[in-house]
């Protein structure tokens, strides 16, 4: 169902755990568990096997089927799409009415 | 008249009867004679019954001729609509048919919930909407309240405001801003697309690189899943099934070109609007092309042959006044800049 399409160097592999922090340069392959935050400037790719519990930034995501994830994502914040840092959540509600 | 030829026994001259005729006169020698049945009697064409829906009262599969207006439940004798509807200006009509209902980018909609086989939003909706096949999200469409179908799709260059969204997949080109996306298949944002929600629970996930997503993101987790089953099992009865029994049929449809000819039929005679004389599903072509290219997208459109009924606030009784409505809501030029608005 999906490609590897983003090609990272760093794998973490099933029976991996890690917990906290991580950084990584180019993207990150998930088959292993997670729990913490996963800052990145490239693709975090989660597969079937792979869990990660924590906040997410990076520059794509792509979640298999299967995959588990729990936490708040932030995507593609250097292409200016989101809106601000916002007061009440992300969410941000426009009058339309 | 269907005519045949038939010949006197009894001088051999030939002469013209109805197909229907037993028997005659000759129109030489005056006698009478019996007609052989004709064979190759024309066959009267009756319209194939080559529509499947699931009665919303009774669950019952109900087979319906493709290009009817309405139909009734074979069992428990619930009327179905299966007219389009577009939708322009102030309004608030309920509306389930098992056609499609498109809010044109004038439409100001408030009810409690929209049904229909496939809806197209390009307006302002403060109601629930609930589709069997899918809902179209287009430029400047607006939708307060809950939305759930099969493929729910954010056109480029849309940018909606949508309280809660249930599907299986979700394909976003445009703008969302949601507060809570439930999803039982796939969240695919595509390059230069965002999506902002509070909360999204998802099968799985695909943003590209360009795109944008923020929201507190929940994937398959047990309890939740039981949660959003719940969410899901209403639209899941009758919305599933009719879009894996709709039969694809190869229809007459025209080409948006020809429809647009049909507008001024439409002007002229009012009574005309609502019959099925003249197929004319303007953006028909167009959208069937775009669904095909769909990842996900469920595969036969039916195309319907008839018109879309106008509905406006005020019942139309002025000849001049509908005239004048029909042709700011549908122009032809209209027609083909929202198709290049669709693949563009
Ligand atoms: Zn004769
Ligand atoms: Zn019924």
């Amino acid at each position: 169902m999906f490609r590897l399409q983003h090609i990272a160097p760093s794998i973490i592999g099933p029976g991996l755990r890690l917990r906290g922090e991580l950084s990584f340069e180019r993207g990150v392959i998930v088959g292993g568990t997670v729990q913490g935050a996963i800052a990145t400037s490239g693709c975090v790719h989660l597969t079937a096997t792979g869990s990660v519990s924590g906040a997410v930034r990076a520059d794509a995501m792509v979640i298999e089927a299967g995959g588990r994830f729990e936490g708040k994502v932030t995507i593609g914040e250097a292409t200016g799409l989101l809106p601000r840092e916002e007061k009440g959540g992300p969410f941000r509600r426009r009058r339309t009415a | 008249m269907n005519k045949q030829l038939c010949t006197c026994p009894h001088c051999l001259t030939q002469q013209q009867e109805s197909t229907g005729a037993i028997s005659t006169y000759c129109k030489h020698c005056h006698m009478y004679y019996r007609i052989e049945p004709v064979r190759m009697r024309r066959v009267v064409r009756l319209p194939k019954e080559n529509r499947v829906l699931k009665c919303p009262a009774c669950e019952w599969s109900c087979r319906v001729v493709s290009s009817a207006m309405s139909s009734q439940c074979e069992n428990c004798g619930t009327y179905l609509d299966l007219r389009n509807y577009r939708i322009v200006g102030a309004n608030g009509d309920p509306i389930f048919t098992f056609g499609s209902v498109e809010f044109a980018s004038t439409a100001q909609y408030r009810s409690w919930e929209v049904v229909a086989d496939q809806i197209f939003v390009a307006g302002r909706v403060h109601s629930g909407l609930r589709a069997f096949t899918s809902i179209e999200l287009q430029e400047r469409g607006s939708v307060r309240g809950c939305q759930r179908a099969p493929l729910i799709r954010v056109a480029e260059r849309a940018d909606v405001v949508a309280v809660r969204i249930e599907a299986d997949t979700l394909d976003v080109q445009g703008v969302l801003r949601a507060d809570t996306i439930v999803l039982t298949g796939t969240l695919k944002v595509h390059p230069g697309a965002a999506v902002v929600a509070r909360e999204i629970i998802c099968g799985g996930l695909d943003v590209a690189r360009g795109a944008a997503l923020q929201g507190k993101l929940t994937t398959q987790l047990p309890a939740r899943e039981a949660d959003m089953l719940n969410c899901t099992s209403q639209y899941d009865t009758g919305a599933r099934a009719a879009q894996s029994v709709l039969v694809a049929e190869v229809s007459e449809a025209q080409d948006a070109s020809d429809s647009a000819t049909e507008i001024p039929a439409a002007q002229t005679d009012p009574e005309m609007a609502g019959q099925p004389a003249a197929p004319a599903e303007s953006s028909g072509p167009a959208l069937s092309d775009m669904a095909a290219t769909l990842p996900g997208a469920p595969g036969p459109r039916r195309k319907s042959a008839f018109l879309r009924r106008e509905i406006s606030p005020h019942r139309i009784t002025s000849r001049s006044f509908f005239a004048s409505r029909v042709g700011a809501a549908t122009p032809s030029g209209a027609t083909s800049s929202k198709s290049a608005g669709y693949l563009g």
